[in-house]
């Protein structure tokens, strides 16, 4: 196994290069980072996987010059005061506005002529065909959360004027350790496990006590879209023709403005030029990874993991706490389906142990059994690790798969089979079947729970579904070469 | 993020403050008298919708009904007691979610639906009272629990509640400021200020392409015709969000108002209802409700949260923190309930806050909504008489860019005014 491991390092180096990278980092959330943005409003086209598109409004980067959807993830720090200008180069006249902050410039809204009847926007905005807008705030707290149009929002927001804001908090630059098993409210299999104590300079939220630490962190902003009203919007209106809104069924759903299967495909690929962010998301067993939900729709999501609870911390950019960063009651709760409200942003912590799974994922011997919350990717890397066997339910040492695997012509096998059940095991693969999973991780749904949900406009598979990835090695975004081809930028695995 | 603190001492504390307020101030008996009537109300696109609806009465006086039906006030521990005159064409009944009542013998319904066999369904969750009947105290909830709650109608409810068969009804504390009798280890539900209930409700069918020429198919008017068979709902696509009855523009803004000084920060009561058959999200922009209650039950903790989940038939009671600072939040339904069948703004929406500093000030001559050089003159001739317009008083503007005024009326607030009249400043 071991010489297995390292010729795929091998490979990753031959195949991308080692040189320093300029993409995301393999931490965080992709974004613009500062604090003064310029951005414009304007039209664009959003893909879709079954081969349509769609025509959406969104804000992009003044200095893309084109529109995405969703808008740019703004990245700032608490305590910046944060200034973004807005060109609207769309027809009617856009605002931006972002409920959970408040705003240093005005907000009065607009009353053309005092007129109640006549109200076209909640805050100031930024008149149509180039008019700009200059909003401006304080980000005092830490937290997720987005800015949306507020002037015609019935047609705006469902047309893609929103994107996501993240303010991370002040005591990032510090280090916090806590311990990472005793956080799980809902372990009854195992109530005494032990103490795993780890360290993290990287939170959610200015908590005080390291309790919203985190390894990876992902993005979820969530959006929906009835190809009738966007054909509507682009045929009809223009011609005067009503549209009955009674009447208005989602038939796309997107993850970070993409539907399945675009959701795993890299950022920034060549062929979605409107729809920059993926999300796969993609860790190591054990690791804390930071959900953090939006949901710019007008319908509910639940949304759902396999395997382990999240526990939500966050709910609309405060820390699910009575007294933050002092002794306080933990009011985090935890779900395997989280319901996502419109409007509502939720953060929520997320460990895949593999626990209860029947079978020793790690194949290690008895010598090297890992703890239930052992990042695997230090277990691996560190024999001498102390065996943690009381108390708990670690798998039997070299437990095997606790079904008789069927003949190799009864399976079906999906493209990251990587041969083995085993995390870190390759085994060889029948012909024509795998080979996006090189390096055995383990791959799952995450989706909507409302099935009708998985589908691009009708068509099974599709639409609010990603995969998630519990990857055995130590991790790292690839350079992503000008040259690369469509069905490379489908195997992320490969760049890991 | 703490683990929790010892709970068994919180819940002894707590078993001993419930034994301690259960003595409650006076229950008294309240008799309730609701005539059930069908009204008619106008849109704001100038479309009459008919409904139907409750208003109080005496037997001199027969008030019209109203959408929704009056907000009916009592005490904690009171014993509410419904008397109702059915003006409608259909039975009624009372029920109010939330409250215990001794629930009659089933009542059913044996027609036969178009096409259907006849077969016996439950009509009715409470007492009936018959179309041309008044029965006196059809309904009792017996020392009823402090709280929000909707009060409706308990009969074919998938019908009579959209037709607007609804209202709230607010049980006091019995203390004054507090939502909630205190109580230990609960969250806070003290308010200097209780605005008025926030109930969320819609009304009116669908657009029906399929027919020539499309045109609206009302629930309202195919059902106040009074069918005498079991309708279904389930196409039932409200295009009319309301709150409080009214789509905006109509409707009031509601007061909440700021702390005055030297109270650092006021904390308004908002009591928001779901009467309505869809989930909406009342969503509030440059603050944040602290939700204290769901159903009529006080919260160990509130919660922050700026786009709440109010679904249909619930009730939830958020206190809105302000300071000194004047201004307005607005309110919307973020699951876009905010067109008035189809034409945006309108809807679910309305403005929190300070209403001296309205955004439509200086509206005063004829209260026509609109700001014109009528109202400029008017202004003008006030200021030069040397009187005081207290409507007008728009300057300064502060940095919200909100109308809060200064108490004087001067050549600045003429300006202002002539601005928004001729368009130029539409804040």
């Amino acid at each position: 196994m071991r010489m297995r491991r390292l010729l795929c390092q091998v490979m990753i180096a031959a195949l991308f290069g080692l040189a320093a990278s300029t993409v995301p980092s393999p931490w965080m959330i992709d974004g613009v980072t500062g604090s003064t943005f310029n951005l414009i409003a304007d039209s664009g086209r959003v893909v879709t996987p079954d081969g349509s598109s769609l025509p959406f409004w969104g804000y992009g980067l003044a200095s893309s010059g084109k529109p995405q959807y969703p808008g740019p993830t703004l990245i700032v720090n608490q305590g910046d005061t944060v200034t973004i200008q807005l060109t609207n180069r769309l027809a009617e006249e856009v605002s931006l506005m972002i409920p959970g902050v408040q705003m240093s410039s005005a907000t009065a809204p607009v009353y053309p002529q005092g007129s109640r009847s006549q109200l076209t926007s909640l805050v100031p905005a930024a008149s149509g065909g180039g008019g700009t807008r200059s909003y401006t705030f304080t980000a005092s707290r830490p937290g997720t959360f987005y800015y949306q149009s507020g002037s015609n929002q019935k047609i705006q927001l469902r047309m893609g004027l929103f994107g996501a804001i993240v303010v991370r908090p002040t005591q990032n630059s510090t280090t916090k350790t806590i311990d990472i098993a005793a956080q799980r409210l809902n372990d009854p299999a195992n109530p005494g496990v032990a103490a795993v104590s780890r360290s993290y300079t990287r939170f959610a939220y200015e908590d005080g006590d390291g309790s919203t630490g985190y390894d990876r962190e992902f993005l979820f902003l969530v959006s929906e879209m009835d190809p009738n009203f966007q054909h509507w919007v682009e045929f009809d209106r223009p011609l005067g023709k009503p549209f009955d809104f009674s009447k208005w069924k989602a038939n796309y759903w997107f993850i970070n403005g993409r539907a399945a299967p675009d959701t795993m495909a890299m950022p920034n690929v060549p062929w979605l030029p409107s729809q920059p962010y993926n999300c796969m998301p993609l860790f190591h067993p054990a690791e804390r990874v930071l959900l953090r939900f939006i949901n710019m729709g007008q319908d509910f999501h639940p949304f759902h993991t396999h395997g382990n609870h999240m526990l939500a911390v966050a709910e609309d950019g405060r820390l699910l706490s009575t007294n933050p960063g002092a002794a306080g009651a933990d009011l985090a709760w935890e779900a395997f389906t989280v319901t996502l409200a419109p409007g509502k942003t939720i953060d929520a912590l997320f460990q895949w142990t593999g626990r209860g799974l029947g079978w020793d994922f790690y194949d290690h011997g008895s010598e090297d059994m890992p703890a239930p919350y052992e990042p695997l990717d230090e277990h691996a890397m560190r024999k001498a690790f102390a065996v943690n066997t009381s108390p708990g339910n670690p798998p039997a040492s070299g437990q095997s798969l606790p079904v008789i695997m069927p003949r190799p012509d009864e399976q079906t096998l999906g493209i990251h089979w990587s041969g083995s059940p085993f995390l870190g095991s390759n085994a060889e693969l029948p012909v024509g079947e795998g080979g996006f999973n090189p390096f055995s991780g383990y791959f799952y749904m995450w989706h909507s729970h409302s099935e009708r949900e998985l589908t691009n406009n009708n068509i099974f598979p599709g639409g609010f579904l990603t995969m998630a990835g519990v990857v055995p090695w130590p991790m790292g975004w690839p350079n992503v070469p000008d040259n690369l081809d469509e069905s490379d930028m489908y195997a992320p695995m490969a760049g890991m | 993020m703490r683990l929790t603190a010892p709970k068994a001492l919180r819940i002894v504390l707590t078993a001993v403050t419930l034994l301690l307020g259960s003595a409650a101030a006076h229950a008294a008996v309240v008799d309730v008298k609701l005539r059930a009537v069908e009204g008619v109300t106008t849109m704001p696109d100038g479309r009459s919708v008919p409904f139907w609806g409750f208003s109080r009465y005496s037997t001199a006086t027969l008030t019209a009904s109203t959408l929704p039906g009056p907000t009916i006030t009592v005490g904690n521990g009171d014993t509410v007691r419904f008397t109702i005159r059915n003006d409608l064409p259909v039975p009624v009944s009372i029920m109010v979610p939330g409250q215990l009542f001794t629930p009659p013998a089933k009542i059913l319904d044996s027609t036969a639906a178009a096409g259907l066999p006849a077969k016996s369904r439950v009509r009715s969750f409470n007492a009936e009272v018959a179309p041309g009947q008044e029965i006196a105290a059809v309904a009792t909830f017996a020392s009823v629990k402090p709280g929000t709650y909707l009060y409706q109608s308990g009969t074919n409810p998938a019908v009579q509640v959209p037709m607007g068969l609804y209202g709230a009804l607010v049980v006091t504390s019995g203390s004054a400021g507090q939502t909630y009798p205190a109580a230990l280890g609960k969250a806070p539900s003290a308010f200097d200020h209780e605005a008025q209930p926030v109930l969320f409700g819609e009304i009116l069918g669908r657009y029906d392409t399929s027919l020539t020429p499309p045109a609206y198919v009302t629930l309202n008017e195919e059902v106040t015709a009074a069918p005498t068979v079991p309708r279904s709902t389930v196409d039932y696509r409200p295009i009319y969000h309301l709150i409080n009855g009214k789509a905006f523009p109509d409707g009031n803004d509601i007061d909440v108002p700021a702390a005055v000084a030297p109270a650092t920060t006021s904390r308004s009561l908002l009591r928001l209802l779901n009467a309505g058959s869809r989930d909406v999200v009342p969503s509030i922009l440059g603050n944040y409700f602290s939700i204290i209650a769901e159903d009529g039950n006080l919260l160990t903790y509130a919660r922050q949260e700026h786009s709440p989940i109010l679904p249909a038939g619930k009730t939830l009671d958020a206190i809105l923190v302000r300071d000194t600072a004047k201004g307005f939040f607005p309110l919307f339904d973020r699951r876009l309930g905010i067109d008035n069948a189809g034409a945006t703004l309108g809807g679910m929406m309305t403005f929190l806050g300070d209403t001296s500093c309205s955004p439509a000030k200086g509206d005063i001559v004829g209260s026509d909504g609109k700001i014109t050089y009528t109202d400029v003159l008017a202004l003008l001739r006030a200021y030069v008489d040397g009187g005081s317009v207290a409507a007008a008083d728009v300057w300064p503007l502060d940095a919200s860019g909100l109308p809060c005024g200064d108490g004087a009326t001067t050549i600045m607030d003429v300006l202002l005014v002539l601005q928004k009249a001729s368009g130029r400043n539409p804040y």
